[in-house]
């Protein structure tokens, strides 16, 4: 299990040479990744890269043809999606990431699973205003303030954002951001897919970028910048 | 070109909506014979959904839009097809079970809707033969020979784009609607790509793309147009547009 | 206006029948799977009911509350743990979903005919004393009825307060988005069994209800709690108080009509209107309902793409030679075993009727039967010139012609689906053969002295058999047809890609008319041979139930394979002769609910087994090596990724 004496294995979210994709189709072709608990990391790449899919593979909607991916030591192979929320990876989707036909109370009521949603008013207090409203009347902003909520409610260790920037305008995009520093501490990780190369690039630790399902670039974001295309 | 002839392709004022979001916001389009039209913008601002209402996926909510003068906004996706208007999706259609050479073949031979009489008796259709060159033709252009006898399904994804182009290549088609058609490729296919529309524009075809990859759009497109938020903000040639500040900070992406 | 008496008994009825559609309603809406074997759960239970009260002497009450409490609900979970978690896991297709419920339909089915015998019985017990209360002025009202009204008021109100709280928060999560619910660590299993228990439980009650009006038999009263399946339609399949109350109003509207009375023929066709009412406003509701959104996925329960085969293990070459062979025994025989042989081929054209149409079509044809029964009576009364102003045609002429005259039905039939798709196409098909068989195959002055028999140059057994024979080999000529050539494409492409295939000019929607129209023709030859086989029309040979036992047995031995189809009917008659009757229906059944675990069918699985593939899901193989010269090569590494 352990294949490299010496180092620790232990605080890590870790990907063994990982196939998965949808279906027929394979998106992530043998991909490897150390993902230290307590960074933050970003994933780039063009449109059918790979990004969704490798999120999807670690919060266990994708299935996994062969490879694995261990967390702090433990193959999550076996565990279905519930089970991995539960055990604390949560994933806020690109698309389909608010229950649409509920109201925003209720979808948070929902996220909180019944508890408290202060969390989320204290960083959206918008929230309060649309209480009422259906989620699928709402506009983009409006719609990723309720879907990140999810995040706010339910603080897990591993956080997985796909593009929570989508199609927003910049000021929004910059509301998001300061709620995505809110989330990011010292023990979570924190994996966030994004289009934004500046944005997302100031607040990683450990840039990664994906080429046709297989890793191009695992480093310091800084490095990044000195890679051709 | 003279006034009196229309354009190839022509939407006006085509709305989109969901509820009270509009997706896709009063845009208008028009394209011209032998150029190539860039849409570019960030994920989410519409851009499929437009896609849809011009291919016929989707009926638009408003706006009309013509094929060579005639109307075809209520019309469905396979009449646009038979009226010389071809698509390709973004997530692949090809035929999986079918093999490269099948799948173009099937483009070749449906720009009529005849022939299913025959085909239930047995016997072989009328306009076999045309399809079969069209296919070879195809086969040959885009550099597929090679493989036709592969099951679509088995293939690599730079392959399988072209496929689905080639695919639409048989259907002869006066009007190219590519979704994203460098998804997925590498350098070296890209640039096989740009040149296989560059000779297509100069055979008189009007295209149009959607696409991420900045470096194709400023290479291959005469025009450009920026989506933001179902809206085009800004139109112009590749090397003017982009070069505008506020369009670069809407689209700058891993590789700009 | 309406008569207060015939209206509470209208209630009475209309209130049972909204129990079966909130079953059926919230196992929809919950699991996102339509439960067809609602009907027979419902059947089942109220057999069980029988079966302890009238056999085993226990006291009504206690069966009543062990049969609804726990076999309802058992059956339920039951259900759900075996059949269906399995093919969550496998992420499968809605079609898959849906024929794996049609197995659970024809296993309890099967199971009642093997335990309890296909005799209808009239004892079924009734869970209140049989009373009448007078209300007011000559107005009574049975105490079935407050029964029944009081019982789906119960679960009504129960529903709707649970939805109110948490868990119908959470369920409502679930049911609008099952994957985001998972990655708020919702339990989407537990709460898809909750669904089954509560669908299962309604059904239970619903059957145990009903059976003391009707009689008890394993096909009538699961067809009649099938056709309640019309108010979860006017429901839009989605909202629950409208079901109840469109239950109602049939249950009302049915009770009044009983009191007009007109002359003649449509004076029948009124009596016939009320008698089968709910199945009137099935057929009508699926045609007219404005929207009909499936639950959960984009629609695609009625599309077998994922059914059928893919097209990696060719076709086995000359497969036809051991048919033949095979086929050509029940020529050495004579006498009886001769007369049961010519079932085969009659039903080898049926069941490749519906290959055609789901197989190869991708649509789910739920009503075959209409189309076989039509055929038959039709080619009979030509033959004897019953047929209105037409004259009698000789038999041999008569049946290809009735076989003509039944495709316009197959194109109406797809013209009317042609808003609808998957789930509720399917529906519709059902929809079109319950109403065939209730307006014509039930109705005595059409189906009466019907004479049917062999055609005359080949009257005796052996001339038939090969008749048929050649009838079969010209269908099976047919069906090669679609397997080649630019059909044969189209129909590959729609199959595999309905968006790509519209978008380069294939017109998909005459292409599904064309095999409608195909599948119905070929349907109605069977139909004919198979009567003419039996030299009789017996109309519970088409019975819409058995359009169900047929689907469920194509799919079984691949649903896009004419040669699963010859083997299926084969196995059915074989099956049927040997063996108690109806084990055949059993057997189906069990093989069906266990196609979770044999993807693409019996034959497909069987073949993948012995050519080294190994059972498992038909996922294409990785990109495979092909051979190619130094040019190819370089041009491939040019493409390759």
């Amino acid at each position: 299990m352990n294949d490299r004496p010496g180092e620790a294995t232990d605080d890590v979210l870790e990907l063994r040479d990982v196939r998965a994709g949808h279906g027929a189709v394979e998106a992530l072709h043998g991909v490897s990744l150390r993902l230290p608990m307590g960074s933050t990391v970003a994933v780039l790449g063009r449109n059918g890269a790979g990004k969704s899919t490798l999120l999807g593979a670690i919060a266990g909607l994708v299935r996994v043809r062969s490879g694995s991916i261990r967390w702090r030591g433990r193959d999550l192979g076996a565990l279905s999606a519930a089970r991995r929320a539960a055990a604390g990876i949560t994933l806020v989707p690109d698309r389909h990431n608010v229950f649409e036909s509920m109201t925003v109370e209720e979808n948070l009521a929902v996220f909180a699973g019944g508890g408290p949603t202060d969390a989320a008013h204290e960083v959206f207090p918008e929230l309060a205003g649309m209480a009422d409203r259906r989620a699928g009347t709402l506009s983009g902003g409006e719609r990723q303030m309720v879907a990140l909520s999810h995040v706010l409610l339910r603080p897990s260790p591993v956080v997985l954002l796909d593009e929570p920037s989508r199609g927003l305008a910049p000021a929004a995009v910059a509301r998001i951001s300061h709620a995505i520093e809110a989330i990011a501490d010292s023990d979570r990780l924190v994996v966030i897919v994004e289009q934004y190369l500046h944005d997302v690039l100031r607040l990683a630790d450990l840039a990664v970028v994906l080429r046709r399902g297989e890793v191009a670039f695992a480093g310091p974001p800084a490095e990044l910048a000195n890679q051709p295309s | 070109m003279s006034a009196a002839t229309p354009p190839p392709f022509e939407a006006r004022g085509i709305v989109r909506a969901y509820g009270e979001r509009r997706v896709v916001d009063e845009v208008d389009l028009v394209l011209e014979a032998g150029t190539i039209t860039a849409i570019i913008g960030p994920n989410g601002a519409g851009k499929t959904s437009l896609f849809d209402a011009l291919s016929g996926v989707e009926e638009p909510d408003a706006g009309t839009v013509h094929l060579e003068g005639t109307d075809v906004t209520r019309r469905a996706p396979d009449q646009r097809a038979r009226r010389g208007l071809a698509r390709t999706f973004q997530q692949s259609t090809v035929f999986a079970t079918l093999t490269v050479e099948e799948n173009l073949r099937v483009g070749a031979e449906n720009r009529h809707r005849d022939g299913v009489g025959r085909g239930l008796v047995g016997l072989p259709d009328r306009r076999a033969r045309e399809a079969r060159r069209i296919t070879e033709e195809v086969l040959t252009e885009l550099g597929l020979r090679l493989v036709r006898h592969v099951p679509a399904g088995r293939l690599p994804t730079g392959t399988l784009r072209l496929v689905e182009l080639g695919r639409a290549l048989c259907t002869r088609p006066r009007v190219l609607l590519l979704d994203e058609p460098a998804s997925g490729l590498d350098d070296a296919e890209t640039e096989e790509l740009h040149q296989i529309l560059h000779r297509l524009a100069g055979r008189g075809l009007a295209i149009l793309l959607v696409e991420h990859d900045l470096d194709l759009v400023t290479d291959a497109a005469d025009l450009v147009h920026v989506m933001v938020a179902g809206r085009v903000v800004a139109s112009g040639p590749p090397s003017e547009v982009m070069a505008r500040p506020e369009v670069r900070a809407v689209t700058s992406g891993p590789f700009t | 206006m309406l008569v207060l008496g015939l209206a509470l008994a209208g209630i009475g009825v209309g209130a049972i029948a909204g129990l079966a559609g909130l079953g059926l309603l919230v196992t929809y809406r919950v699991t996102g799977v339509f439960n067809l074997a609602f009907g027979a759960v419902a059947m089942f239970a109220a057999y069980v009911l029988w079966w302890l009260v009238r056999v085993q002497q226990w006291p009504t009450s206690a069966a009543a509350v062990v049969v609804v409490l726990g076999v309802g609900p058992g059956l339920g979970l039951v259900i759900d743990r075996v059949v269906f978690r399995a093919l969550r896991r496998r992420d499968a297709a809605p079609a898959e979903l849906l024929a794996a419920t049609l197995g659970g339909f024809v296993l309890l089915v099967g199971l009642a005919f093997a335990l309890w015998g296909g005799q209808a019985r009239t004892d079924a017990p009734s869970l209140v004393p049989q009373r009448s209360f007078e209300l007011w002025g000559g107005t009574y009202v049975r105490s079935e009825t407050i029964a029944g009204v009081a019982a789906v008021a119960f679960v009504g109100i129960t529903l709707a307060l649970v939805l109110r709280t948490g868990v119908g928060r959470t369920v409502r999560a679930v049911v609008e988005s099952r994957q985001l619910a998972e990655l708020v660590a919702i339990d989407a299993d537990r709460v898809s069994a909750i669904g089954w228990a509560v669908g299962s439980t309604l059904a239970a009650l619903a059957g145990v209800l009903l059976a003391p009006s009707l009689s008890l038999d394993p096909y009538g009263l699961t067809l009649v709690v099938l056709e309640t399946m019309a108010v979860v339609v006017l429901a839009g399949a989605a909202h629950p108080g409208r079901a109840v109350a469109a239950a109602l109003a049939i249950g009302i509207a049915q009770a009044e009509l009983t009191r007009f009375h007109l002359d003649g023929a449509a004076g029948r066709l009124l009596d016939a209107v009320a008698a089968n009412l709910f199945v009137v406003v099935l057929f009508l509701a699926l045609l007219v309902v404005p929207r009909l959104d499936e639950a959960g996925r984009s629609g695609d329960a009625g599309s077998t793409a994922r059914l059928a085969v893919r097209r990696e293990l060719h076709t086995v070459r000359g497969w036809w030679i051991p048919a033949v062979v095979l086929l050509a025994v029940p020529l050495l025989q004579s006498g009886d075993a001769l007369r049961t042989a010519q079932q085969i081929p009659a039903m080898a054209v049926i069941l490749v009727s519906i290959v055609v149409l789901s197989g190869y079509g991708g649509q789910i044809s739920l009503g075959q039967a209409g189309f076989a029964g039509l055929g038959a009576l039709v080619s009979a009364k030509l033959t004897t010139g019953d047929l209105g102003p037409l004259p009698a045609v000789p038999a041999l002429v008569a049946v290809p012609l009735a076989a003509l005259a039944v495709v316009p039905l197959g194109v109406a039939t797809s013209w009317l689906a042609i808003r609808r798709r998957g789930l509720f196409l399917a529906l519709t098909t059902f929809a079109v053969g319950a109403v065939v068989s209730r307006f014509v195959f039930a109705q005595p002055d059409l189906v009466a002295n019907v004479r049917i028999g062999p055609p005359p140059p080949f009257r005796g057994d052996d001339a038939f058999y090969a008749y048929e024979l050649a009838g079969l080999a010209g269908a099976l000529l047919l069906v090669r047809n679609l397997h080649r050539g630019r059909l044969g494409r189209q129909l590959v492409a729609v199959r595999d890609d309905e968006a790509g295939a519209r978008a380069v000019g294939i017109d998909v929607a005459r292409l599904k008319l064309v095999m409608f129209a195909t599948s119905a023709g070929l349907a109605a030859f069977g139909g004919a041979l198979l009567a003419a086989s039996a030299r009789a029309f017996d109309a519970t040979q088409f019975d819409p139930v058995r359009s169900l036992l047929w689907f469920a047995a194509v799919v079984v031995f691949g649903v896009d394979s004419a040669a699963g189809a010859v083997l299926a009917a084969l196995t059915l008659v074989a099956v049927d002769a040997a063996l108690p009757s109806g084990s055949s229906t059993l057997i189906i059944g069990a093989l069906a609910v266990l196609l979770g675990r044999l993807p693409g069918g019996l034959l497909y699985s069987l073949r993948r087994l012995v050519s080294g593939l190994g059972p498992g899901a038909p996922t294409p193989p990785a990109p495979a090596a092909v051979r190619l010269s130094p040019q190819g090569l370089a041009l491939a590494r040019r493409i390759r990724r």
